[in-house]
């Protein structure tokens, strides 16, 4: 019991020392967050004002860094989905500690992906016009279905398991906080105090939303392969974009996980609760993942180099000889069979490794997505020379906006909002305790071990999943 | 894949060889030349395949290996021309048959012209065919196939399905907040609760609006016969009686034929004029009408020099006083 | 007091979470499992999904249309428009197509000049640099020597533009001609991807386009005045052809290569003569550019190198075109394709 008690309290005096504790490097981050941030926002402020002109792009490459951004950070949305709903659907014991980050990840990834589609318009203030006058047959019609969907459905979905944790900030910090903190606590806490009623309705919401969120995120990163997929160029002319993008999601949004994982845990000092067990299990979703591209890819450059129709010999030049192939080369080696490599060799299978592989899987899949775009609209489609495109500054600046507005969200969100999924960690803190109880003493003893423990836990249902999704 | 709608009525098919043959026997006393009966129906449907035949002779001797032609008169983009619709070569007994499906709404004067071997001018045969007006298009595009149940109704019973889940979800969650204001009444001193259940009936309610807005939205705009879609009303081209020369905005404009009225036209058309008053000067949405208001020739170089209201000024650099009294002649006669 | 969440009973889990321990108040932290989600719930979460739509599917007349069009597209020879599309006298619609003679396309070479039909559209339609809505393209044949193609919008009856448009800018009309609405477009440029003949340009900037052609109201058969961040494309000039004169490009031809016709009369002219359409396209074995792709163009090609009007296939180049009021044009930009 008192190992228990201390053990809790010690998680919550972790999960709440960011909004109690916040040190000069904090501010000197989010300064330069939002340094970048706002370049950013004055850049977009001169393209509001010139149009698209401002831009790279023409005619012959009329998308470029935006749609990619668009794409990459969509995919990056998929992490919150994995970890939490799939790992929840099977009922992985060592997910507790990182579902929250996930969920964060999803909303706020599919907040700035959705900002590069207004960003890549060229009248933005018709964005309603998609509501007034929205038609169904269109991919991006689906596109803004879906992707409105998937950020309703994973803002409840990262909402509903952590009211009770905010009614314990809002028990435990009540006048260590100001006030606005204080009042979010309170409004977002919902009058939660745990009585079975309450965990019965929300296990419900709980329950809904894990059921609905896999699907829904499957078939938003089918929708935006799908922007792709039905047009008639070659190189996206492919039924393989559905799966090749629902892949690579899976793919980038675990690595941008395990990268903010081990920010934070460096940072907070949260190595007791993310432990090298959680890196290894998303190290090896990432391998296998990898090697699912790894076939994705051989299946699709091999039908298509196969036949080699009309215009593929250009689109393969380009991107296995000529302008693309150092990107290509990139995103296979160093994406797809290095991250494989170091997972798979014991001796790199350390956290710093994963995180290593992690950030070239990132990095990788960003320069997929782009190629993908580019080399897709370079192909010429009638008698002229094909069009070259490189992202400008007024790109970049917004592109690295993207990318700082997303870290400045989660920045600012672990001063307010707890992080550890506190009450699903110590049930699963208790699993594992009862385990070792279980076999430790004789099975009669377990149901005096402690009034926090249940009579009903027997040792293999208490048993932690290991290993469960790899 | 053919576009030809055909329709299922039977050929026409005149027998006029008996007429040709009593025609071609009671000649035998005209001038030697080349003679051309037709045996057409006097009427047809539109979308019906017509048969024509056309009995040549040369003296009341049948002429084998001749070339004939079916026209008739269409009009088309101002032009006004006879058309070849058919031609056919004749055989032992001088007969020609032609076929061709009835596309025009009306044939006006149709002819068999000859075509040779004969260097003689040979003067057509000329007929009428009548045609019966039929309302439906006989060129259609026919692209898509419609699989029963796969369609719209699938997609909004899915989104619907989805969107009642995460609303059934939000519900829960606003149960969770009533839950804990029930038991407790005395906690929700400060109101929060009211801002919960507030920010959870919002969300049901976006919820609904957006299955609503999503169901109701798309039908309303797959109907181009909405005249809010788009306007037809026509600007800023040039007319039926100006063909295209160009319009030489960086040349020098002067058009001369001699005519005046005509060379202001291409004037007011080339410099855009009609942009705004309209084609004919009868005015538009952005320029007044210049029908009446034209007033004198002085006050009107007056306005076009210093441009009133909002319309540019152009300058003498631009419309020499010579193009601007064209212009002025052209609407005062046409306009 | 719960215990561990990794049950497989669905059963099991219910009877445990009522056992949760009742706290006092502040402590919010009873650990109540989120089991897996077990079938028979599964199930009946999306029974109660499928019910909520069911009130929504209630007024059957709103989902009819949608139903038919989602598959089919809107059926053009259905609609009835306001303002009235060109029709024969018994009311067929025309059907406009145009047949692009190759064989007596030189680039307007012989004539010294940028291909005319090219700068006629521009001065006509005051499209704004750099867009050539009709474009002659200059291909190679296999073995040496080239052909002029004069590439309008190909007016495709299966078209991938408007299939993927999200909010209806372009649309096909009852006189299959593809318009774009430009007060609607919101720039998103899907339908340029989607486009495989290269026929769509976008306003990057303020287009350059002469000041009067900035007052002129909008029209949707006009495009006229551009704006910035919108799509544009040859738009078939249909009204021309209702109000008696034919499009710029087939006026402006030397060489009277370009015919305009209506598909419904079959009927073709290039504004000299008018001939059967069908014989045309079948006596000079006409085809149409990439068939294979299934889009339907309007647009068909008899074959040819100029050599109707005497060009040599190995003479390559044509003039550039120019846009001549793009010095008037004021605060406009300009950029390239």
């Amino acid at each position: 019991m008192d190992t228990v008690t201390n053990w809790r309290e010690r998680l919550i005096s972790k999960t709440t020392r960011p909004t109690r504790v916040t040190t000069y490097k904090y501010w000197l981050w989010l300064g330069f967050l939002i340094l970048i941030t706002g370049n950013g926002a004055f850049q977009y402020w001169k393209q509001w004002q010139d149009g698209l002109y401002v831009t790279d792009m023409r005619d012959r490459i009329s998308w470029g860094l935006y749609i990619s951004m668009f794409i990459f950070f969509t995919g990056v949305s998929m992490a919150g989905t994995v970890i939490s709903a799939m790992l929840r659907a099977a009922n992985a014991q060592w997910r507790a500690s990182i579902t929250r980050v996930a969920e964060f990840i999803t909303a706020f990834a599919l907040m700035i992906g959705a900002g590069f589609i207004i960003v890549d318009m060229g009248r933005p203030e018709r964005i309603f016009n998609v509501y007034i006058h929205g038609r169904w047959q269109s991919p991006i019609m689906w596109d803004v279905m879906a992707i409105t969907t998937y950020l309703t459905a994973s803002l409840i979905y990262l909402y509903a398991p952590m009211i009770p944790d905010l009614a314990l900030y809002r028990d435990r910090l009540a006048g260590k906080v100001g006030a606005v903190r204080s009042f979010i606590y309170r409004t977002l806490a919902l009058d939660w105090k745990g009585s079975p009623t309450q965990f019965k309705l929300l296990g419900k919401a709980i329950t809904i939303m894990t059921l609905i969120i896999i699907p829904i995120a499957v078939s938003v990163h089918s929708v935006v392969s799908w922007i792709f997929g039905m047009t008639l160029r070659v190189g996206w002319n492919t039924a393989i974009f559905g799966i090749l993008f629902v892949a690579g999601a899976v793919f980038s949004g675990l690595a941008t996980l395990i990268i903010i994982m081990a920010v934070l845990r460096k940072t907070y000092h949260w190595e007791e609760y993310i432990t090298e067990r959680q890196f290894k299990y998303l190290g090896y979703m990432l391998a296998s993942l990898a090697l699912f591209m790894i076939y994705i890819n051989v299946s699709e450059y091999l039908t298509a180099g196969f036949k080699f129709e009309e215009g593929s010999e250009f689109a393969f030049r380009q991107l296995f000889l000529e302008e693309f192939s150092g990107m290509f080369s990139f995103y296979i080696i160093f994406g797809l069979v290095v991250p494989v490599a170091i997972v798979l060799i014991p001796k790199t299978r350390t956290i710093g490794g994963i995180v290593v592989a992690a950030v070239l899987v990132n990095l990788a899949m960003f320069i997929e997505r782009y190629f993908l775009v580019v080399t897709g609209l370079r192909v010429p489609l009638m008698p002229y020379e094909p069009a070259s495109y490189s992202p400008n500054f007024v790109e970049w600046s917004i592109a690295a906006s993207g990318v700082a507005m997303f870290c400045l969200l989660l920045t600012v969100t672990v001063k307010i909002f707890p992080m550890f999924a506190v009450w699903e960690m110590t049930e699963e803190h208790d699993a594992a305790m009862a385990l070792t109880q279980a076999e430790e003493t004789l099975m009669h003893e377990a149901a005096i071990a402690g009034p926090r423990l249940s009579t009903e836990v027997s040792p293999d249902s208490g048993r932690p999943a290991e290993g469960g999704a790899s | 894949m053919t576009y030809r709608h055909r329709l299922l009525s039977a050929r026409v098919s005149i027998s006029i060889l008996a007429v040709a043959t009593i025609l071609v026997m009671a000649a035998p006393a005209l001038a030697a030349t080349v003679d051309i009966a037709v045996g057409a129906p006097d009427k047809v449907l539109v979308g019906q395949d017509v048969e024509v035949k056309a009995v040549l002779s040369e003296d009341g001797v049948p002429i084998e290996g001749a070339e004939v032609a079916l026209t008739y008169q269409a009009s088309l983009g101002g032009e006004s021309t006879r058309v070849e619709i058919a031609t056919g070569t004749t055989d032992e007994t001088g007969t020609a048959v032609m076929f061709y499906e009835q596309r025009a709404d009306d044939n006006g004067e149709m002819q068999v012209t000859y075509l040779g071997p004969g260097t003689n001018p040979v003067s057509p045969y000329v007929f009428t065919i009548a045609v019966e007006p039929g309302g439906e298009q006989l060129y259609r595009s026919e692209s898509g196939v419609e699989i029963p149940f796969v369609n719209g109704t699938l997609v909004i019973l899915l989104i619907t399905g989805v969107w009642s889940l995460i609303a059934l979800a939000a519900v829960y969650l606003v149960r969770v907040g009533r839950e804990g204001r029930l038991e407790e009444v005395l906690s929700a001193d400060d109101g929060s609760v009211w801002i919960s259940v507030l920010l959870a009936i919002v969300a049901v309610i976006t919820a609904i609006g957006m299955v609503i807005v999503f169901v109701r939205v798309p039908v309303l705009n797959t109907d181009l016969t909405d005249p809010e879609v788009y306007d037809r009303t026509q600007i800023a081209y040039i007319g039926a009686t100006y063909p295209y020369q160009g319009f030489g905005l960086d040349e020098e404009p002067s058009a001369q034929s001699g005519d005046p009225a005509f060379d202001g036209g291409k004037v007011y058309f080339g410099y855009g004029c009609a942009a705004c008053h309209g084609v004919l000067g009868q005015g538009a949405v952005v320029g007044p009408t210049l029908e009446d208001e034209i007033g004198s020739l002085a006050q009107f170089i007056d306005d076009i020099r210093e441009g009133p209201r909002d319309m540019p000024a152009y300058g003498e650099a631009t419309l020499t006083e010579a193009d601007i009294e064209k212009i002025y002649r052209f609407l005062d006669e046409g306009g | 007091m719960p215990g561990p969440a990794s049950t497989t009973s669905g059963a099991d889990v219910t009877k445990r979470r009522h056992q949760a321990k009742p706290r006092a108040r502040g402590q919010a932290e009873t650990p109540v499992s989120i089991r897996p989600v077990s079938r028979r719930e599964a199930l009946k979460y999306i029974t109660m999904g499928a019910i909520g739509a069911v009130p929504l599917m209630a007024p059957g007349g709103v989902m009819d249309g949608l139903v038919a069009d989602v598959v089919r597209g809107p059926d053009a020879t259905d609609q009835i428009s306001v303002t009235a599309p060109a029709t024969t006298k018994s009311g067929r619609i025309r059907q406009w197509s145009m047949i692009i003679d190759l064989a007596k396309c030189d680039g307007c070479q012989s004539q010294g000049t940028p291909p005319q039909c090219t700068t006629a559209c521009i001065e006509g339609h005051f499209a704004p640099q750099p867009m050539e809505w009709i474009e002659v393209y200059e291909a190679d044949f296999g073995g040496g020597g080239t052909q002029f193609i004069p590439t309008p919008c190909q007016q495709c009856e299966n078209p991938p533009c408007v299939k993927v448009c999200p909010v209806g800018a372009t649309f096909s009309t009852p006189e299959g001609v593809v318009l774009i609405d430009q007060e609607r477009c919101i720039g998103c440029r899907i339908c340029m991807a989607a486009c495989p003949y290269d026929r769509r340009f976008f306003n990057w900037g303020d287009p350059p386009i002469p000041p009067e052609a900035a007052l002129a109201d909008y029209q949707v058969e006009q495009q006229v005045p551009a704006t910035r961040g919108t799509v544009m494309k040859c738009d078939f000039c249909p009204e021309m052809v209702r109000d008696g004169t034919l499009p710029f490009c087939v006026q402006a031809c030397p060489n009277d290569a370009i015919w305009y016709g209506d598909l419904e009369e079959d009927i073709a002219t290039n504004g000299r003569t008018i001939v059967k359409a069908s014989r045309l396209i079948s006596e000079n074995n006409g085809y149409r550019l990439k068939e294979h792709l299934g889009t339907q163009p309007r647009v068909h090609y008899l074959p040819g190198h100029g050599e109707d009007v005497g060009r040599d296939p190995g003479v390559e180049g044509r003039m550039p075109t120019d846009w001549p009021w793009i010095e008037r044009a004021e605060g406009a930009v300009s950029w390239t394709r």
